[in-house]
């Protein structure tokens, strides 16, 4: 998509009006093209309404090598100026990942600024860059006396930093949360995002993924994938609507064994007739649901080839890539921890 | 007809108790959990006291299972789902979801730079232990909870009631039976950096409210509440110790660690929480305050309490625990719980002088006995998040 390949070139504000004009392109392409009215399926939210993404704006890494450390492959974004986006004070000293996160916030909710802003909610993921910054307010600590870490860098450190600064620069005044469960960060951020919506708390939700890779974070990864890949991406999700890209008819977290995670995923394709996969989440888990993708004769595609370790973005890259693929009506998105949450979201296109 | 949403069960670990009975009899008698801070490889500043638990021993709670050593986190949240279990009675079997709260998470990242800095090799299990969502699975695996939804919900000082106010809203919309729902936070150096440097830890004591207040101390701890829907609750012939009538959240949108100079955010939540339990501002029995001793907090809480609810009895414990991040608004929504079983109100410790600032009904310093109706759990956090919630004593016919 062309939406996907000139991400990386963001980087002035004459080509952000570019990328939002591409971006509106898309997404009336995804509504024109519609042909079928969606069917309403049951599943955790059969009697609630329906909950559908309305936009999505993705800061995509370049695909190069890194110099970081030269076993590892990263694929990182480009710096952006922040300042080009908000002229808010004290963002241009944040972290990459909160910055990236502003962005891309700013990017995919434009129409905040004509939205009650006490009805959006926002919901943050991010897996592993408190680390980095945790780190960064620390080293002066340990180079010479705790008397020198910045005060200004100490909010960077907690977990919520970036929920913060999201409500902070579009003003919204209701729920501002960070999520974290791994490696499932992403879809448990999008099943409490909908919860708040359906439970009436907020009109719309604002999702974000953000990541940033470092050297520290390559050392606290356990897994040592030869792969990594930062970014950000933010979605908009709300009731069912015009504007929908696509719908989100299932969706399931829970911390179960894997032969009771593939019933629930077995027990859905027999339900929807849903072929697709998207799966991937660089551990075990990938190899044994393998088996059950050949047995059942789904088509899979294992996103961790291409984009390698993404901490909490895993399943958002997924949903960036599957809404950007115009020939895939409809699947199931399915991320895993070896221990602990397995998720799935089952993703219909309006129409395709 | 709403399903209504009770509490059947709590968990505490405290440096005023390691249960929550102990807990709550020290918090009545006002006694200071906080003393000096002992920890190896930190450097200790001026403002030298915090909130440790110094008497915690995990083997004593829990005998484990696991061969990783676990994060001093994971083992204090332990200790209280396992005591909030035991409370309630519950089975196991019959736990849908764990929401719990944090602010710093597991404080691995602590040592963890440390050793990165001073090229130490990490061990396995201290980078595991930087990796969050450890924090829950580790739960549920060594207390054998299964099939159970978890979610960690990072929301600074606020997060355990926005934990609360998350499974609340699950149980009330019939998603959920039974959720475990709390806060927990090690003593974490980087806050206590952090903080020193941003000039809000205290010389040496909490003063919530008093004129001479100078800061917030810095603390750990861990507390849980089993909610559960009341069927369910009748059902299986629980005792209910409160019920969760109604709750506000709000974000500043104003700046990443001041509060709003107006105090709108906490405005908007008080007055959200009032509106959500349909009463008035005087209704209120007790108001445990977010109360963290520093200039700016206790001021603008005053003000609006003032404004919104009127001269109500309140109190802030963390002048007897310090601040113990994400643990605080849990372990305050345990002793709202405990207030209106018990129709006692903890006192606010250290107050000696009247502030015209904050010219709220402080109990200072002894425990009130009073007849608690409706108790009502404020907490506002870095990131601008404020959530405010509403227990009420439980009537069966309501």
């Amino acid at each position: 998509m062309l939406l996907v390949d000139l991400m990386p070139l963001l980087y002035l504000k004459s080509m952000r009006r570019t990328i939002e004009k591409i971006n509106i392109i898309v997404i009336w392409w995804v509504i024109f093209i519609q042909y079928v009215c969606p069917h309403m399926d049951c599943g955790e939210l059969e009697d609630k309404m329906k909950i559908c993404i309305s936009n999505i704006y993705s800061i995509m890494p370049i695909f190069k090598q890194n110099e970081i450390e030269d076993k590892n492959r990263i694929n990182q974004t480009e710096n952006y100026d922040i300042t080009c986006f908000s002229s808010k004070k004290g963002l241009r000293r944040l972290p990459k990942s909160t910055k990236n996160a502003i962005i891309a916030s700013i990017n995919v909710f434009d129409e905040v600024k004509s939205y009650d802003t006490s009805r959006i909610g926002i919901f943050v993921g991010s897996m592993m860059s408190y680390i980095e910054n945790a780190n960064k307010f620390l080293e002066p600590a340990f180079q010479k006396s705790a008397k020198y870490v910045s005060p200004l860098a100490f909010p960077n450190t907690v977990l919520n930093n970036i929920s913060g600064w999201i409500s902070i620069v579009l003003g919204t005044t209701n729920i501002n949360t960070t999520v974290a469960s791994g490696k499932t960060t992403g879809i448990d951020a999008i099943k409490i995002a909908c919860d708040y919506i359906q439970f009436g708390m907020i009109d719309k939700a604002l999702v974000v993924m953000s990541e940033e890779i470092t050297e520290i974070i390559l050392q606290c990864d356990l897994k040592r994938s030869t792969h990594y890949s930062e970014g950000t991406v933010a979605i908009v999700l709300e009731k069912e609507c015009d504007e929908s890209i696509c719908l989100i008819e299932d969706s399931f977290s829970s911390n179960v064994e894997l032969k009771d995670f593939k019933k629930v995923i077995s027990e859905i394709m027999d339900r929807t007739g849903c072929s697709n996969i998207i799966y991937g989440s660089g551990n075990n888990d990938d190899s044994d649901l393998e088996k059950l993708f050949a047995n059942k004769g789904f088509n899979k595609d294992n996103l961790y080839e291409k984009y390698g370790e993404c901490f909490s973005l895993n399943s958002f890259f997924k949903i960036h890539d599957f809404l950007g693929d115009g020939t895939k009506k409809d699947t199931l998105i399915l991320e895993t921890n070896e221990e602990g949450n397995k998720a799935l979201l089952h993703l219909k296109k309006k129409g395709i | 007809m709403d399903t209504r949403v009770v509490v059947t069960g709590v968990g505490t670990i405290t440096s005023i108790g390691l249960n929550h009975a102990e807990f709550w009899k020290n918090c009545q008698m006002g006694t200071i959990g906080t003393s000096e801070i002992e920890l190896s490889n930190i450097e200790l500043f001026k403002g030298k006291y915090g909130g440790q638990i110094k008497t915690f021993d995990f083997t004593k709670f829990h005998k484990q299972k696991s061969t990783h050593q676990l994060g001093r986190s994971t083992q204090l949240l332990i200790a209280s789902v396992k005591e909030a279990i035991s409370n309630s009675n519950i089975n196991n079997d019959d736990i849908n979801k764990l929401y719990i709260g944090t602010t710093m998470g597991e404080v691995a990242i602590d040592d963890t730079s440390r050793n990165y800095h001073l090229g130490i090799q990490n061990s396995e299990d201290l980078l595991r232990n930087n990796q969050l969502e450890y924090i829950l699975n580790d739960t549920l695996r060594e207390l054998e909870i299964k099939n159970c939804e978890t979610l960690l919900l990072c929301n600074a000082c606020s997060a355990g009631n926005y934990a609360l106010v998350s499974a609340f809203e699950c149980i009330k919309n019939n998603k959920a039976d039974v959720i475990i729902v709390g806060g927990v936070d090690a003593f974490s150096k980087t806050a206590y950096y952090g903080f020193t440097r941003l000039g809000a830890v205290a010389s040496e004591k909490c003063r919530p409210f008093d004129k001479n207040r100078d800061g917030m101390l810095v603390a750990e701890g861990a507390a849980c509440l089993v909610l559960e829907s009341e069927k369910h609750a009748i059902k299986r012939k629980a005792s209910i110790i409160a019920e969760v009538v109604g709750y506000g959240i709000s974000s500043d949108a104003f700046h990443i660690n001041v509060p709003h100079p107006d105090g709108t955010g906490i405005e908007n939540a008080t007055i959200a929480a009032l509106k959500y339990a349909n009463i008035n501002g005087n209704q209120i029995d007790y108001i445990s305050a977010h109360g963290t001793g520093t200039i700016a907090n206790d001021k603008i809480e005053s003000k609006i309490l003032n404004k919104v609810v009127g001269k109500v009895p309140i109190s802030s414990i963390k002048s007897m625990l310090g601040h113990t991040m994400g643990a605080a608004s849990a372990i305050e929504s345990v002793a709202c719980c405990l207030s209106i079983r018990d129709n006692i109100i903890p006192p606010t410790i250290n107050y000696t002088d009247w502030d015209e600032e904050c010219d709220v009904n402080c109990v200072m310093n002894n425990s009130m006995n009073k007849e608690v109706k409706y108790a009502m759990n404020n907490s506002y956090a870095f990131g601008g998040s404020n959530a405010s919630i509403i227990f009420k004593e439980y009537e069966e016919n309501n």
